[in-house]
């Protein structure tokens, strides 16, 4: 089924940069920056970095946006009664999110939107 | 109903004598049944992650993997804490032993990387660690819930007592 | 009277939980499970304020006593709201479901979990309960009544994908979905690769495994089987439907051309809705035009 250099998923890579453009400290760097160092691999993985951020962000894993809105209308649908609509829900998501300490451990930072490591 | 809730014992508890022997197992082990699993390796990465923060599901203790005669199966290798463990009576470092609750361990100290243990256990389960370039196994995440049994999407992978565990699978044999 | 909203019993409430994947690239089955269950006479609605069932995939391997917390959010809300949850995508279900039963098994992570949601204000007293949708329809609806609603049965031929958490409890959920199908007169097409899962955690660890050799394998039985439609139940099985379609036609050139729809499309249409009714046609990446034509030339 595959063929020659046609390996590479793309959408799969691209996911995976998305992951690491939102991390402050690459590992893949460090580890050339500093050789003896022993590597260390951060609680949450770059691939799935992405996603943890925009559910951080929004709530949900997809974001619902004009665009997804027109669609929506199209069946006969207004904006999605979630935490897209709802922004207590959100809310309360974060003071969980930073309360249980589970941002400090992912190494989330809020306000830059920011992967630490 | 719900079926699996049957299953109460989460984690090892005094490991059970071996009649007969000084040897000690541990009461539960972890079973597959090739019937319900549906290859969606969520088991491996639940144990990557746990012993080494990764998705990458290479990484697991455990293998899952198409059949290669019946398309669309799925088979499994998982290590069964053996009452004789091959792994164990092969190694010529001594490096792996069983443990008080009766979980067979590799000794990363200890261990050489020679590779002998994969290749006397009937199922090849212990693999290289290429960063440590010593063997690694399931430890059967230290006696807890294992990570497998919980991640598993369709309770293909199951934790039963050991005698169970026999019955349930030569039910399964026999049912082929 | 009583705060439990008890499984089974007329009059319940419920709270359709939609999920990360549903509005956003399905509003097509949104729309037509909310005509299905209208017509069926269930009192039912969103489920509102409700965030990420917290994929049990990624944050259980991650930790899971963060996974409880999370997901017993949306548990307290539908606690408040005093409605029983239901969800049409597996993932959810499961992850609702299972940190429900988790819950009640262990005091200590209840004790946990209240205690990281007392921040936010909230609080899990376990009185409410998680339901798939199927089992809305089958227990609590019954197949009998769903017959008698099937007006223009459906002479087409399907695959069907149920989904990996479907199965975990036994061969029950497969069994419903199969039998819900029957009732609206499609003809379900077995093949080796039913079972198989869509491939949805995996690609984040196995991008190949989890396209070429999951849904490239059952993409293609659907192509050399000539069935007219893949239906599926999970939004989560749906959205990486959607990836692996994608990937084959824009990196690879190959176009599929089965439709992949949702269980409730299929039941409104024979419940005797028009496509147009829920937008069947719009914001796919397969456009069932071939099946809507079959549909209208057969009636
Ligand atoms: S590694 Fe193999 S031989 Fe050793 S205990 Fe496990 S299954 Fe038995
Ligand atoms: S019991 Fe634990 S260590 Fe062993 S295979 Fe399962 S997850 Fe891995
Ligand atoms: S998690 Fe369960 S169903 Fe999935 S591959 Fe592993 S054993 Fe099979």
């Amino acid at each position: 089924m595959m063929s020659g250099d046609a390996d590479r998923i793309k959408s799969w890579e691209r996911l995976l940069e998305a992951g690491l453009k939102v991390t402050e400290h690459k590992q893949d760097e460090e580890a050339k920056k500093y050789p003896l160092r022993k590597q260390f691999r951060p609680a949450a993985p770059d691939i799935a970095k992405a996603s943890l951020k925009r559910d951080f962000e929004v709530g949900l894993v997809y974001y619902v946006g004009d665009d997804v809105e027109q669609d929506r209308a199209l069946c006969g649908l207004e904006k999605p009664p979630t935490a897209h609509t709802f922004k207590e829900a959100l809310e309360r998501k974060r003071k969980i999110l930073e309360e249980s300490g589970i941002m400090k451990e992912l190494g989330f930072d809020k306000k830059k939107g920011f992967f630490k490591y | 109903m719900m079926s699996y809730i049957v299953a109460p014992q989460k984690k090892l508890k005094e490991p059970i004598p071996v009649p007969g022997t000084k040897e000690k197992v541990t009461d539960l082990v972890v079973i597959h049944d090739p019937t319900k699993c549906t290859g969606c390796g969520q088991c491996m990465i639940g144990c990557a992650y746990k012993h080494f923060r990764t998705f990458d599901k290479r990484y697991g203790l455990l293998y899952v993997f198409e059949d290669p005669i019946n398309k669309g199966r799925y088979v499994n290798a998982n290590c069964s804490h053996c009452v004789f463990p091959m792994c164990l009576a092969s190694c010529p470092k001594e490096a792996i032993y069983k443990d008080e609750k009766g979980i067979v361990r590799i000794s990363p100290l200890l261990c050489v990387g020679c590779g002998t243990c994969n290749q006397a256990c009937p199922i090849g389960i212990p693999r290289l660690d290429e960063e440590r370039k010593v063997y690694v196994k399931c430890d059967f995440c230290d006696g807890d819930w294992p990570m497998c049994v919980q991640m598993c999407s369709s309770n293909a992978l199951r934790l039963l007592p050991r005698k169970e565990a026999f019955e349930y699978v030569n039910k399964l044999r026999s049912g082929k | 009277m009583g705060t439990k909203a008890s499984s089974g019993s007329t009059g319940t409430k419920y709270g359709y939980f939609l999920g990360c994947v549903m509005p956003a690239k399905m509003p097509w089955a949104e729309k037509a499970t909310f005509l299905v269950s209208k017509h069926l006479g269930l009192d039912f609605d969103y489920m509102k304020e409700s965030v990420c069932c917290v994929r049990p995939g990624v944050w259980k391997a991650i930790n899971p006593d963060w996974w409880l917390t999370l997901t017993s959010q949306n548990l307290a809300t539908a606690e408040k709201q005093n409605i029983v949850i239901v969800d049409s995508c597996n993932g959810c279900y499961i992850s609702h479901w299972e940190c429900l039963q988790e819950l009640k098994e262990e005091p200590e992570k209840l004790e946990m979990v209240n205690r990281n949601l007392e921040k936010a204000g909230l609080k899990v007293t376990l009185s409410t309960d998680v339901k798939h949708f199927l089992q809305v329809l089958y227990e609590d609806v019954g197949i009998e009544k769903i017959k008698e609603n099937v007006v223009k049965p459906l002479n087409i031929r399907i695959m069907r994908h149920i989904g990996c958490h479907a199965r975990k409890h036994d061969e029950r959920f497969p069994m419903y979905f199969d039998e819900i199908m029957r009732a609206t007169g499609a003809t379900i097409v077995d093949t080796p690769y039913d079972k198989t899962c869509c491939g949805l955690l995996l690609y984040f660890a196995d991008p190949k495994t989890s396209i070429f050799e999951r849904i490239g394998v059952k993409m293609q039985t659907a192509k050399e089987l000539d069935i007219d439609a893949y239906a599926l139940i999970c939004s989560g099985c749906y959205d990486q439907f959607e990836r692996a379609v994608k990937v084959y036609k824009d990196e690879r050139g190959i176009a599929f051309e089965t439709p992949i729809v949702h269980f409730s499309e299929l039941l409104a249409l024979s419940f005797g809705y028009k496509p147009e009714d829920f937008g069947m046609m719009y914001c796919r990446p397969i456009p069932p035009t071939k099946l809507i034509q079959k549909l209208k030339e057969g009636k």
